[in-house]
């Protein structure tokens, strides 16, 4: 018996997910003895950044050719505008990215460079060049590092099933062929897997779904994970899906594959397998029961053997370890995250927990670990601590949590801080215990606040999640969020804010009207809507709220050093910051050490001489990039449109666009890439002439006086602009 | 040094693509930057990352 479980795109790249290894360890543990966990996620992101493959994206877009095309234009249209961001991006970087991803992907993956900042931020700009190119290549279909949307949406059935067979815009149909489909063949599979938890992998699961039955039709083919319990019973319904899979499993899957495995082997019915959603004979698709939740005390350690654990973009293994399944606090009305795995909430027993943590230690030497649950319960906040002090496991962790005043007291932050407990994400929200009521919070916001002091104090570093549009919220309430936080932000390090997504299967959708919403809107076409947009009576409108959210966004900008310049970009990804936190031991030691000396260069003083560095790369342009990134990203196409984890525009509004808006008429300007930063800047002509004027053989007042006196102090301002980006060097560091 | 450079007269700036054009095919002049105007921006796309997008895996 053969099984082969798959991660499918688009996930993170960091570090692994837990769900397969769950699932393998399981069936490892029940005679199943040949499962092959495959992370086509990390594998698909492996080639798609690296040379050959990035060279192959160059020649298709063929960016110079059609950038002169654009170059030509007398005036660019909205969608110019994008086309020329990409075509001017992939034709100024894309030979240095091609020849030197492999390096960037080296940088992530080596803990001598990786903890370097400077050069770890070189590599993350690298990367993301890369992704921006690779996406250029299938526009306007974008691959990030968090993201994978086409313009197809993932609510609508027909449209997902349209991007499926989509060769031009779907990055992944090529991929699975060359690489996923002639593994597949090598194993043999009786059964296959497919593990789809987020939004991004609906369409790459359904790809390669399509193209494993054009190859082995008879194979069965099954498909779980938490985004089914959301979707999976409408999913059902469209008849062409089940030319695609033969079942689905909802909630937790352990039994239903084993279960699943013994329905291949001949010895079980699939109308006897619970959790299951198929299509019997006669076509009409049936739903068996669903069982009573597992005691995961009975769960065996997850098993990681099989995974390339050598390809994930970080220097140092980060493991995920469920200690619970559910919430054990569960009454939030806006949240359905703690239901996909299940009802109830259970977990396992502290010793276990702490057997597993030393069991993957002694396996995979690894020292890190990510708690994967939704909070952690009152009992191990303050049993956990002792018990790894107890067991001398040297780890580091964190996890998420609620604000529970009355656990976290001095007593155990300071355990769990000793425990090895870098990093704690807890549920904010709202500064306003109005909106925290309406919420069933459960939290007060004063005590809240003392709290998250007490952890910092600890040396624990503090996430907080924070959510803008809760139903009837007013923009004074949200406004004294952002308020409260900034006015704690020495104890509070990352800020992750949403604006409130209205989830048909939460509490708040059955009773809406209690929350004033008097209306919702439905999509009529999508018909795996989960999420509406509304009307409310009282409160921020939901265009309000994103405006609130957008400056919610600017002010963590400016105001938390890991949101600065482009620090948090990397930081976020899941393990990074963590692994910065870990090397450094606390924040106040990253701070201090890493994030405030990162200015790239310094202002001339009088008698030096600047020089141009050698490095850097220029490319003419005949448009001012600068005013046309203005232009685009001055259209927020959520407040156009909201599309559930999509940011693309619809064609129809950027047909709009590009009749609506002015079109950008001619004027020159020059990037420059700095390739020791990965940086691009966009220099208008007078700053690149003054530039090229800065080439070591005069002194800083004999360049500034080339110029008209009129000009020269803009002159002299913009050689330390110049050279705090980092473009210039004295002579005296010439080497 | 390059003494005949310290004189601003003859070093000027040189005229920009969309100045030559202008000036050589006597068509109506492009809007344009006054000559002196010294920028300089970092690039973003606008893509680096949305708080949302980060928050969901």
């Amino acid at each position: 018996m053969k099984v082969a479980l798959i991660f499918p795109p688009q996930g993170h790249f960091t570090q692994p997910y837990l769900s397969l290894p769950s699932l393998s360890a399981y069936l490892r543990q029940n005679g199943i003895d040949e499962v092959h966990q495959l992370d086509v996620n990390i594998e698909a992101y492996d080639w798609f950044l690296s040379e050959p493959r990035l060279r192959r994206s160059l020649e298709r877009i063929d960016a110079r050719r059609r950038l002169a095309e654009l170059d030509a234009k007398e005036q660019l249209v909205f969608s110019d505008m994008e086309r020329y961001q990409a075509l001017s991006e992939t034709a100024l970087v894309g030979e240095e990215v091609a020849a030197r991803i492999e390096e960037a992907k080296r940088v992530l993956r080596d803990a001598g460079e990786f903890y370097d900042y400077q050069r770890y931020l070189w590599a993350g700009r690298t990367m993301e060049h890369a992704l921006r190119i690779f996406s250029a290549e299938y526009a306007p279909t974008k691959l990030t590092a968090h993201g994978f949307v086409m313009r197809q949406r993932i609510e609508r059935s027909r449209e997902i099933l349209e991007a499926v067979d989509c060769e031009a815009e779907n990055p992944f149909l090529e991929y699975f062929r060359e690489h996923t489909l002639p593994r597949l063949e090598a194993i043999d599979p009786d059964l296959i897997g497919i593990s789809l938890t987020f939004p991004s992998q609906a369409i790459p699961t359904l790809t390669l779904c399509k193209l494993i039955k054009q190859w082995k039709p008879g194979v069965h083919v099954t498909v779980g994970g938490g985004l089914l319990a959301y979707t999976a019973k409408k999913l059902a319904q469209r008849p062409e899906l089940w030319d695609l899979i033969d079942s689905m499993v909802m909630l937790e899957g352990e039994r239903p594959l084993l279960q699943l495995c013994e329905h291949v082997q001949g010895k079980r019915e699939l109308a006897d397998i619970a959790n299951l959603v198929y299509r019997d004979e006669a076509g009409v698709v049936q739903t068996t029961p669903h069982l009573a939740p597992l005691d995961i005390g009975t769960l065996p350690t997850p098993d990681f053997d099989g995974l390339p654990l050598e390809k994930y973009f970080s220097p140092e293994l980060v493991l995920p370890l469920a200690a619970t399944r559910g919430c054990y606090w569960g009454k939030c009305v806006f949240c359905t995250l703690y239901t996909v795995i299940g009802p109830g909430y259970r977990g396992r027993s502290i010793e276990q927990t702490v057997g597993d943590m030393r069991a993957l230690q002694d396996k995979y030497g690894v020292r890190n670990f990510y708690l994967a649950i939704e909070d952690l319960p009152p009992d191990m906040a303050r049993a956990f601590p002792r018990a790894i002090l107890d067991a001398g496991l040297d780890v580091n962790w964190w996890c998420d949590a609620r604000l529970e005043h009355k656990v976290f007291d001095k007593e155990v932050c300071r355990d769990l801080a000793a425990s090895g407990c870098k990093r704690i994400a807890y549920g904010y929200e709202s500064a306003s215990r109005r909106v925290l009521g309406r919420m069933c919070k459960g939290i007060d916001p004063d005590q809240s606040m003392e709290l998250i002091k007490r952890t910092h104090e600890a040396g624990i570093s503090v996430t907080l999640y924070a959510m803008i549009g809760f139903p009837t919220e007013t923009r004074a309430e949200a406004q004294s969020t952002l308020d409260t936080i900034l006015a704690h932000q020495d104890w509070i390090q990352e800020v992750s804010v949403r604006v409130f997504y209205l989830d048909e299967r939460s509490e708040i959708f059955g009773r809406r009207e209690e929350f004033d919403i008097v209306e919702i809107y439905p999509d009529p076409e999508a018909d795996l809507q989960v999420y509406y947009d509304f009307k409310c009576s009282s409160g921020m409108s939901r265009a309000e709220a994103r405006q609130v959210y957008l400056a919610f966004t600017r002010a963590l900008r400016s105001h938390f050093p890991v949101f600065q310049n482009t620090n948090m970009l990397y930081h976020e990804l899941k393990s990074h910051y963590f692994l910065y936190l870990v090397k450094h031991g606390s924040w106040e030691a990253l701070r201090a050490n890493v994030l405030e000396p990162t200015a790239n260069g310094s202002a001339h003083a009088p008698g030096e001489t600047p020089m141009r560095r050698g490095d850097l790369v220029e490319l003419p342009l005949a448009f001012d990039r600068s005013v046309l990134d203005d232009v685009v990203s001055s259209i927020d196409s959520a407040t156009i449109r909201p599309r559930y984890q999509s940011d693309l525009l619809e064609e129809e509004d950027r047909a709009r666009f590009d009749g609506e808006l002015a079109p950008l008429g001619r004027m020159e300007s020059t990037l420059v890439y700095d390739r020791r930063t990965g940086e691009v800047q966009c220099l208008s002509p007078a700053t690149a002439d003054l530039l090229a004027r800065c080439d070591g053989s005069r002194s800083l007042e004999e360049v500034v006086e080339i110029y008209p006196e009129e000009v020269r102090s803009d002159a002299r301002r913009a050689i330390d602009a110049i050279s705090r980006a980092g473009l210039l060097v004295t002579a005296s560091a010439r080497t | 040094m390059k003494k005949e450079e310290r004189d601003p007269s003859k070093t000027e700036p040189p005229r920009t693509r969309t100045e030559k054009q202008a000036g050589e095919t006597g068509a109506p002049e492009a809007p344009k930057r006054p000559r002196y105007e010294f920028k300089i921006l970092p690039v973003d796309p606008k893509n680096s990352f949305d708080f949302e997008d980060v928050a969901d895996k």
